[in-house]
């Protein structure tokens, strides 16, 4: 044991000293608790939380701007046509809405009253989406809300339908069969409206 | 009136004298702590992280030190704790060129070249060689840092001093 490195190798060695800057480091991080490692550590958690943020945000902005999708959703219906920018996927089967108004829906065997309060849209035909609030998605080419859509039941079958203003159709989407009808709709002398099958 | 307890002033003093001891501490071991990190972890900045670890533990300890090598010992054993803990840590180690540390990129070849085979060595020996050799730390008292046998220790330097001269042969 008593082998020793050659005395260059230990003047080498302790010629390695500490920086300057660290003393004050380490002391203002006793009097704050705060250390380097840790700030880092933080500041490598607040970046990775904002590339986080900043890829949400942009998968956000890249689905609102119909990239992933055709975002714009042309529906023509009587000579209306009405732009929803901001439904995600193609609209294949939304249908119309004269007004926001509480309306009834009517057909041969069954009648009821709904709000229309949501837009439901079937994408590609396979998926029916809700969407609360979706008569801020959809106006015409004026930019004019005009559309909003409900759930009602026609002859026990669920079915969404969007009226559009100005439009004396509607089309409606049987969610259980996929299946499309187009009905007449009527306003009615009390500013309700009529739904009927045509 | 009996007054409980310190006064402020006694207070502050107790506090400017353990500020004091604290920086007292810092002027005598640092340099020794992060030779001893820098070796063991290869890195400047992960080096500098583990010494300023081990002061702010140091600071918040609140037990006695009986001696002033008993100090010593206290900050390497926190160190190499400290380190350990990195090195576990870290599934990627990185580490900084010789070259950009001046004193060692300034340093004649040979002993260049003998520093470079000590960073090789294991951990498990490169620590008792480190304290040994080049900070002239008893035997009896590194096993006592490292928590091992005396023999165990002895065994440690044995094989890195192996280990080192069939590297180096006899530049060592």
């Amino acid at each position: 044991m008593n082998e020793q490195f050659k005395p260059s190798v230990k003047e080498l060695y302790s010629s390695l000293r500490a920086p300057e800057s660290l003393k004050e480091k380490t002391l203002a991080a006793v009097g704050t608790g705060k250390t380097e490692k840790k700030a880092r550590i933080l500041e490598l958690n607040f970046k990775t939380l904002g590339a986080l943020a900043a890829c949400f945000l942009l998968c956000f902005g890249l689905l609102l701007s119909g990239i992933f999708e055709s975002g714009s959703v042309n529906i023509s219906l009587d000579g209306n046509n009405i732009t929803a920018d901001a439904v995600i996927g193609r609209a294949s089967s939304v249908t119309y809405l004269p007004q926001a108004a509480p309306m009834s829906a009517k057909s041969a065997d069954n009648a009821q009253t709904a709000n229309a309060l949501k837009l439901d849209v079937d994408i590609d035909g396979k998926t029916t989406v809700c969407v609360e609030g979706a008569i801020l998605a959809l106006e015409n080419e004026q930019g004019q809300l005009c559309a909003v859509s409900t759930e009602v039941e026609i002859d026990g079958e669920k079915a969404v339908y969007v009226l559009l203003e100005d439009a004396d159709e509607i089309k409606v989407t049987f969610t259980s069969k996929k299946e499309e009808k187009t009905l007449q709709i009527t306003e009615n002398s009390d500013g309700t409206y009529s739904v009927g099958i045509k | 009136m009996r007054i409980i307890g310190e006064s402020r002033s006694q207070a502050e003093r107790k506090v400017a004298v353990h500020t004091t001891d604290f920086e007292a501490a810092y002027d005598r071991y640092a340099d020794m702590l992060y030779r001893i990190a820098l070796s063991d972890l290869g890195n400047t900045q992960d080096a500098e992280d583990a010494v300023q670890d081990t002061f702010v533990a140091y600071f918040s300890y609140k037990g006695n030190f009986e001696t002033e090598e008993h100090r010593k010992a206290w900050l390497i054993r926190v160190l190499i704790n400290k380190a350990r803990d990195e090195l576990r840590r870290k599934k990627v180690r990185s580490y900084t060129s010789f070259d950009d540390i001046p004193e060692i990129a300034s340093a004649e070849p040979e002993d260049r070249g003998v520093m470079e085979e000590i960073q090789k060595l294991p951990e498990k020996y490169k620590t008792p060689i480190i304290l040994h050799y080049l900070e002239d730390i008893p035997i009896e008292r590194i096993a006592k840092i490292l928590g091992i046998t005396l023999s165990g220790a002895k065994m440690r330097l044995k094989r890195g001093r192996d280990m080192l001269r069939e590297k180096l042969g006899d530049t060592v």
